[in-house]
């Protein structure tokens, strides 16, 4: 399945391997006799998927950047208003770390505003009034209550959510999806990125999130923008046809050839690959983003946000042309939920921002029938505290970061329908039951793919590696 | 005394890895024995078998002693009971025989037998400690089977109307305790499978007292420390979620224990209609999964692994030909590459017709033409048609799909007269008919016919009256 390493084998036989190691005067040849077979064959060419029936075809996530409050949208502690501005009692908080903008904070008073909880649908789950889009289409939702991560800072935790480890240099998600199940969709890359227009203060995102790490460059992830260039420098410049492009390709191609039967160095088939990919790009990528053909009453399930080039909606209306066209993995980015200070009023900004198109998204995936078939995801990368940064009154507070337990939700094939796993304590500070971590988050989307975490390794500079690292189990509890 | 037999007793899960470990020896060098090359080991044998027979008499005897503190049901004892005692006496016979030099025949039929002894033995003594379904559990969820034991119904979709015990409590029960206070294990005398044992309690008397929950058993045990001796489940076993250690305490303490009673009976308070509702809700979906489990569309599966020259000819054509299983003999083959794939081509699929499982003719050229052909794709669960020339001609050769789980038929002209086809189906689980000219009262009578069992598709409501 994967066509590059078959390509390697084929290229770089064992007695190749021996003669040219030999010529270098390495002395290869009298080691390896020592050294069986299986060491000398390349390791990352034994990859053979599935390793079970996959669930779902196609995996969309849905990023909520900065870290959503948890008690403004999904996860309902009436014991926090009862005991609004009291101190949030010791024994709960513990003995765990802060971060630097609240550990001096001399008191921890526990913060409701005036956000409103109701129960929605059969599933009855718990949604404040901030999402009621995403409040009717609970019943196809499941709800995690109790993910938890390591890291306390946006940047090593959204590194930790996208590439299993904390430093950056490790492979994304969806490059790890796209290197074990390649794209069906021939013209579009296995793994997009859509990223949300950032305003000034959002926390920023780095190209190192959909990075493809030590795995071949071609499974990148691919930055697509809304609006006339989706791709920049896809198009080609003004005075040149297709004929020439083409032309200039062909021969560029057999400079690559000639370079590779040098070097044997595999990057060289991911450039190859990667130039063709985006000559193919050029015909299908201005027909899959054009959403200007939509008709009305999608726009009016979307919300109007959907015409703006670079909005979240915009973006969830151009992540289901890319999942009808088999795109593999969709992430989208959308920044702007780190509320330390006058969440109140930010948090009511940033879920009318997303609300109408995210239940949009899974209306609309549903109609279509590939609901049945894609998994969608939606979180932010920790939660929030149930304490106030800085001044606490009833209409004005903030919340800290808050990595102990946070509520996500996902829904699609494989998994439960109007569902919820895990619960945290009353003050929403510490998990009480079914704990998620981040690892055991990564293994489950893998395992709805027909992968199993722990067997698809790569090996790098000596070392195999993982997406869930040394950690994770599969959540059993939410599968379908 | 009694102290004394009890500690042997309970040295019989370790005394009786010595005859297991001994009588493999014995067995594996008999056999070699057989041959010239190690013929040597012959005179080993006798004394082999000797402290073969010693052990496992030693074995079976502590192993009475066990049985006799009744933890355990006497018919489940019986069977391993009889058969270690056959398998110390047949350890006994062989070095009879083996002094009186018998011919080869008889020696191989006499550690044949053993052998199987041994196997069997160990076998029912396994279930006994772990529970009958414990070894072959993985099996039947490997093969996508439902597990083996599992009593408890599923609860109706009306909270009010499910029984608090029934639906509630003896699930838990089952999942948390039953292991070692079932059917074929009973700690501390004591059984929580049924109503009539609960009440009756165990070797310490009754467990549940109406309305005291703190001084009842079934409750204060589940609250105590971890490190609590007589805590339960004891430290290491799965325990009680929060919510269900809630849920017994109100069983208890408010329901009064009572095995009838339906919720809407047991009258909650707020806190506990909110814990009610969550657990009911699992305890619904665990029941779909365990439905969804039981007929895996990869169950049964025994076809060959597909001729690569075959799946390269199809990807030479532009297809995507995804591998569903391990094996390589479950296919899906995706068109998306090959808008304008159309009837005549539709023959190139047959090839794999023992493999192929999904199917995506989505935005393709093809009409009911290359269903009439198609339809000999007898294993298919997955098929997308949608934005397809399809009509109803084309669907009726359907029919003779009858694996077909998933059938994606939006944006295409399809009527109800489809629908009786569809109807037929036994195993469609979604059909999606959104933009068809499929009315809605064809879809509430599909509906109607088919119940829960199928998820009928229509577009969501928002889409529909704004379209139309």
């Amino acid at each position: 399945m994967c066509h590059h390493h078959d390509e390697v084998a084929r290229q770089m036989s064992r007695r190749e391997f021996l003669t040219r190691g030999a010529m270098a005067g390495v002395g290869l040849a009298a080691l390896s006799s020592l050294l069986p077979q299986s060491l000398l064959a390349a390791d990352n060419d034994r990859l053979v998927l599935p390793h079970f029936p996959p669930k779902v075809k196609r995996v969309v996530y849905l990023f909520q950047s900065g870290g959503p409050s948890q008690f403004e949208l999904f996860d309902y502690k009436p014991k926090l208003a009862d005991m609004f501005g009291q101190e949030l009692p010791a024994s709960i908080r513990g003995s765990q770390r802060l971060t630097g903008m609240t550990s001096n904070q001399k008191s921890f008073p526990l913060a409701m505003g005036k956000t409103q909880f109701q129960q929605h649908g059969k599933s009855r789950a718990w949604v404040s009034d901030l999402m009621p889009h995403t409040a009717k289409v609970v019943d196809e939702l499941c709800f995690i209550k109790s993910m938890h991560t390591e890291a306390i800072n946006h940047d090593p935790a959204i590194t930790f959510f996208q590439t299993g480890s904390q430093q950056a240099g490790r492979p994304s998600m969806g490059s790890w999806i796209s290197y074990g199940l390649g794209s069906e969709n021939q013209n579009l890359p296995a793994f997009v990125v859509l990223l949300s227009r950032a305003r000034s203060g959002d926390q920023p995102l780095y190209a190192k999130l959909w990075g493809n790490g030590f795995l071949p460059s071609e499974h990148q992830g691919v930055i697509f923008r809304s609006g006339d260039s989706p791709v920049y420098y896809l198009n080609d410049p003004k005075g040149m046809d297709q004929a020439s492009r083409r032309r200039m390709l062909d021969h560029l191609n057999e400079l690559h050839q000639l370079q590779y039967k040098n070097v044997q160095d595999e990057e060289i088939n991911s450039r190859i690959s990667q130039y063709e990919m985006a000559y193919r790009m050029q015909s299908s990528v201005p027909a899959t983003l054009d959403i200007s053909k939509e008709p009305d009453y999608i726009y009016n399930m979307y919300g109007e946000d959907a015409r703006k080039p670079g909005t979240f909606a915009a973006n969830c209306l151009l992540a289901r042309r890319l999942l009808e066209k088999d795109v593999r993995f969709v992430q989208l980015y959308h920044q702007g939920w780190d509320q330390h200070a006058n969440l109140p009023k930010d948090i009511k900004l940033m879920a009318k921002s997303v609300d109408q198109a995210s239940a949009a998204l899974i209306n609309d995936l549903k109609q279509r029938g590939l609901l049945d078939e894609t998994l969608v995801i939606w979180g932010g990368e920790f939660g929030r505290t149930n304490y106030s940064q800085g001044k606490l009154t009833l209409d004005n507070f903030g919340r800290d970061h808050h990595p102990r337990c946070f509520t996500i939700f996902m829904a699609g094939a494989g998994i439960k329908k109007g569902f919820t796993y895990g619960a945290t304590d009353e003050f929403g500070y510490n998990i009480t039951e079914n704990p998620v971590h981040v690892h055991d988050l990564q293994a489950t989307v893998l395992h709805l793919m027909g992968i199993d975490h722990e067997r698809m390794v790569y090996k790098s500079q000596g070392r195999r590696f993982r997406l869930t690292d040394v950690a994770g189990e599969v959540v059993k509890g939410i599968l379908a | 005394m009694e102290h004394l037999l009890q500690f042997a007793g309970r040295l019989h899960p370790l005394v009786v890895h010595i005859p297991i470990g001994v009588l493999m020896l014995t067995v594996s060098l008999h056999f070699l024995a057989f041959t010239n090359r190690y013929a040597r080991f012959r005179e080993l044998l006798p004394m082999l078998w000797l402290i073969s027979c010693g052990s496992a008499v030693f074995a079976s005897l502590v192993g009475y002693a066990l049985s006799l503190e009744g933890d355990y049901a006497p018919e489940a004892v019986a069977t391993h009971m009889w058969l270690g005692i056959g398998l110390s006496a047949g350890a006994g016979l062989i070095y009879l025989l083996l002094n009186r030099n018998t011919g080869t025949r008889l020696q191989v039929a006499g550690v044949g037998a053993v052998a199987f002894l041994l196997f069997a033995t160990g076998h029912y003594g396994g279930n006994l400690t772990h529970g009958e379904d414990y070894l072959t559990q993985p099996l039947h969820a490997f093969l996508g089977q439902a597990p083996a034991v599992t009593t408890a119904a599923p609860p109706p979709q009306n909270l009010q109307e499910a029984v608090v015990f029934e639906h509630l409590v003896k699930p838990v029960l089952e999942q948390k305790c039953y292991n070692c206070h079932g059917a074929t294990k009973q700690k501390g005398k004591l059984r929580l499978d049924a109503e009539k044992f609960i009440t009756k309690g165990g070797k310490h008397g009754e467990i549940l007292l109406a309305g005291q929950a703190e001084k009842s058993d079934l409750y204060a045990r589940l609250v105590l420390p971890e490190e609590d001796d007589k805590r339960m489940p004891p430290k290491g076993k799965p325990q009680l979620t929060e919510q269900e250690i809630k849920l017994i305490y109100w069983w208890i303490a408010r329901a009064g224990g009572d095995f009838k009673k339906t919720v809407a009976e047991a009258e909650a308070d707020e806190t506990t209609k909110q814990l009610l509702t969550d657990l009911h809700a699992s305890r619904l979906a665990g029941a779909a999964g365990m439905v969804a489990a039981a007929d895996s569309e990869f169950a049964g599966l025994n076809a060959p692994k597909a001729s690569p020259a075959d799946v390269k000819q199809l990807q030479q054509m532009g297809m995507a030909v995804t591998f569903l299983t391990p094996e390589q003999n479950a296919l899906g083959v995706n068109l998306v590459n090959v808008p304008d794939f159309s009837d005549s081509q539709a023959a190139a699929l047959l090839k794999l017709r023992d493999q192929l499982l999904w199917l995506d003719l989505s935005g393709t050229q093809i009409t009911d033409k290359a269903l009439e052909q198609l339809a000999q794709l007898k294993h298919l669960t997955r098929l997308s048609l949608d934005n397809t020339a399809v009509t109803d001609e084309g669907i009726a050769h359907l029919a003779k799909l009858p694996s077909l789980r998933y059938l994606n038929l939006y944006n295409t002209s399809v009527t109800d007269k489809s629908l009786p086809v569809l109807e037929a189906l036994e195993h469609l689980r979604a059909v999606h008919l959104w933009q068809t000219r499929v009315t809605p009262q064809g879809v509430a009578a599909l509906q109607k016919a088919r119940g829960q069992q199928l998820e009928v598709n229509f577009g969501s409501e928002s889409a529909n009256t704004t379209s139309l």
